[in-house]
């Protein structure tokens, strides 16, 4: 089968990452081409990853900006809206001529899916295979229910892509179950270290408030001579803001680095740009603090295979990953003392922290192997 | 010295009430000195003289009003941010349209403050849907705590007769005792126990089937008294936002819980987060048979014993005052 591949981002995130590890799996029996948004900001990274693990760049479509800012909250931008609106003739155009040579679409996203639905509005029936990497949003997925899937002929064409149950739960809510699969993201290649005693905490999150990350400041601040004294030397925040689009996580980085001046946490830092390998090879100790529910939480699956324990509020999708006392350490949001109690369990039982790295280890493969299987046959 | 300022305080007695001696407490505990100011009106707060607020060093307030209403600004203001407060909403329509026409610069008070304390995330996103931008280096989502110190766990007969529920609230619509009295009378129809529910208003219930006892006006080692003797708590509060009331938190649930006993809860306002269910206690949706019959199939002796049990352990780690002890201690 000839895909068209249509990525959510020209950036490298989590979601890109494991779409492309999935997609790897199957380039041997089928022809894949991947497509990314062309935006303003840099696309290098991303097809460096592409000709690494696929062994092309991937090729930009055209996505109107004033469509793609449209925020989380869902406020528009109005002007960049009403010109993107009104260029959408000449947008699908484009788009019949560039992607008439596949057979189907694979989308990653909503923003990506957004390009074969607006095909079909003009008569494309290809087959579209919806990969969420997110939490159906009720409001967009009533008018899609409405619009494309009000019949059994229409909801044929769709096969649906959960990468959790948690996903696949809520996307039973629009959707026929039988038609929905859960496929659980790939990590990809990752080397297993030896993690020793704690000393360098990671956090591994885009730089969003739903990931909790200022609830973690809050514990450090609150516990900071209580952690020195454990041996933690260093908490590092991985991560950059990712999206394009307007929010409530426009400021975000500054009221954290606010909160770390305030309170001279100077054992803290905020770094971007690593890549996955160079940043687990470098912590003792994840900490997975989103405040919402996750869909999926790849960085736990990481951290597993690359031997670092965990410690996650495990909400949504992150629940199936993170198994209480067995793959990992749980905790409550909005608790700074629970994850204090859990990060000192873990500093200071050796014991349980091996055993948990151990379990975590084997539950990661167990998942890639039940990923591959479930990756097989996907397009047939 | 720190301004504490507060809408309640003995001889009445409630929620804020007691929010308000706990914090005292804490105050004490890390040397804070500190004045108390009472006041009883948006009268009060807006007289309170200037230059003496000036002279704080920092302005503690149990109830964001004193915020919103103060007669000039003040550079360190700490806010609870609890709950009815935010929804700017009067049964009076003259002060409910004097509410909505200070909502802004009601916001733009709590915006200024220098910390605000919010009891629950969902009070934090409610106060955001009415405007508030938020400023994570200024607001923080903290669970409410309560004194649990020399407090053991009190461990029940759950299979003992009377099975005791108590709802430790007042009548007023929102706190739902027409779902209190049907889920107690459920609960005995399924489980062919005697049930009874113990209140503590004035006013006579009466059902039918279960027994109703009213201990009007208990102080707070009476109610503690009486959530020790019963099986459950009960907070099955309805949101009644349009009307200007929701459940912020809850903080029943955790005085109950620091003397082992867990609470059923409705799926409103901050109650999910106050009671963590099958772990700390229960939330249901609503009390249909339906749903109670579900809550009640689920509950074994050992069930119980287990929530019981966990409840009480993560509300003295997790609620007692040692917590605030160490935010207040590092943001004070």
């Amino acid at each position: 089968m000839k895909l068209a591949v249509l990525l959510n981002s020209n950036q490298l995130g989590g979601a890109e990452r494991s779409v492309i590890e999935q997609l790897r799996l199957q380039r041997d029996h089928h022809d894949l081409t991947v497509f990314f948004p062309e935006l303003p900001s840099r696309k290098e990274e991303l097809c460096s990853f592409l000709i690494k693990r696929l062994g092309a760049p991937g090729e930009g479509f055209l996505y109107p900006l004033g469509l793609y800012k449209i925020s989380r909250s869902g406020a528009l931008a109005l002007w960049p809206l009403i010109i993107a609106v009104l260029a959408v003739p000449l947008w699908i155009f484009q788009l019949r001529r560039q992607f008439q040579r596949f057979d189907g679409f694979y989308v990653n996203g909503n923003k990506a899916a957004l390009i074969p639905l607006l095909l079909r509005l003009f008569g494309d029936r290809r087959p579209i295979f919806w990969h969420f990497r997110d939490f159906p949003s009720p409001r967009f997925f009533t008018l899609i229910q409405r619009v494309f899937w009000n019949s059994p002929e229409s909801r044929s064409d769709f096969t649906l892509i959960a990468n959790s149950n948690a996903v696949k739960i809520a996307l039973t809510s629009f959707f026929n179950s039988e038609r929905i699969k859960t496929i659980y993201n790939l990590p990809g290649e990752l080397p297993r270290r030896q993690v020793g005693e704690i000393h360098r905490i990671g956090v591994v999150a885009m730089i969003a408030p739903w990931k909790g990350l200022h609830e973690v400041l809050q514990m450090l601040a609150l516990y900071r001579s209580e952690l020195k004294h454990l041996g933690v030397n260093e908490v590092v925040f991985y991560g950059s803001s990712l999206y394009l689009t307007d929010g409530e996580h426009r400021c975000y980085e500054a009221e954290l680095r606010h909160w770390m001046t305030e309170f001279k946490l100077d054992f803290v830092r905020l770094e971007s740009g690593l890549n996955p390998r160079e940043i687990f090879q470098s912590i003792d100790l994840l900490i997975h603090s989103s405040i919402l529910p996750e869909p999926f939480g790849r960085v736990l699956v990481e951290a597993m295979k690359s031997g670092v324990p965990v410690i996650s509020t495990a909400l949504g999708g992150a629940a199936e990953l993170v198994i209480p006392d067995f793959t990992g350490l749980t905790y409550l949001p909005h608790h700074p003392s629970e994850l204090y109690q859990k990060i000192r369990l873990l500093v200071s039982n050796e014991e349980l922290r091996h055993q948990l790295i151990e379990q975590a280890a084997h539950f990661a493969d167990q998942l890639e192997n039940e990923v591959s299987r479930e990756t097989q046959g996907l397009f047939s | 010295m720190l301004l504490l300022t507060t809408p309640d305080y003995p001889p009445k007695w409630g929620g804020l009430t007691t929010h308000t001696l706990n914090v005292e407490k804490v105050l004490r505990a890390l040397g804070v000195d500190y004045e108390l100011f009472h006041w009883k009106s948006v009268g009060e707060i807006a007289t309170f003289p200037t230059k003496k607020l000036q002279n704080f060093k920092q302005v503690l307030n149990i109830h964001s009003g004193f915020h919103m209403h103060m007669p000039a600004t003040h550079p360190r203001v700490i806010n609870f941010v609890n709950g009815a407060e935010i929804l700017f909403y009067s049964p009076n329509m003259m002060k409910r349209l004097i509410k909505r026409a200070l909502r802004r610069h009601s916001l733009r008070r709590v915006e200024s403050a220098h910390k605000n304390i919010f009891i629950s995330d969902f009070t934090f996103r409610t106060l955001q849907a009415q405007g508030l931008r938020a400023d994570y280096s200024r607001d923080i989502v903290f669970p409410m705590c309560v004194e649990t110190s020399h407090q053991v766990l009190c461990r029940k007969d759950f299979q003992q007769d009377p099975l005791r529920f108590i709802c430790v609230a007042r009548d007023v619509p929102h706190k739902n005792f027409r779902g209190v009295i049907d889920l107690c009378e459920e609960v005995q129809r399924r489980s062919g126990r005697k049930v009874e529910l113990i209140t503590v208003t004035d006013k006579v219930f009466t059902s039918p089937t279960i027994t109703i006892h009213s201990h009007v006006n208990p102080d707070n080692n009476e109610r503690d008294r009486l959530l020790k003797s019963a099986h459950f708590n009960l907070l099955l509060s309805l949101d009644h936002s349009h009307r200007g009331f929701f459940e912020g938190f809850g903080q029943i649930v955790q005085e109950a819980g620091c003397l082992g006993t867990p609470s059923i809860v409705l799926n409103t306002g901050g109650l999910p987060e106050s009671v963590h269910h099958g772990e700390t206690g229960w939330v249901i949706s609503d009390t249909s048979p339906e749903s109670v019959g579900q809550l009640w199939s689920n509950l074994s002796k050992n069930t119980y014993e287990r929530v019981s049990s966990v409840c009480f352990e993560h509300t003295v780690t997790s609620h007692g005052l040692e917590n605030w002890k160490r935010l207040f201690g590092t943001i004070l």
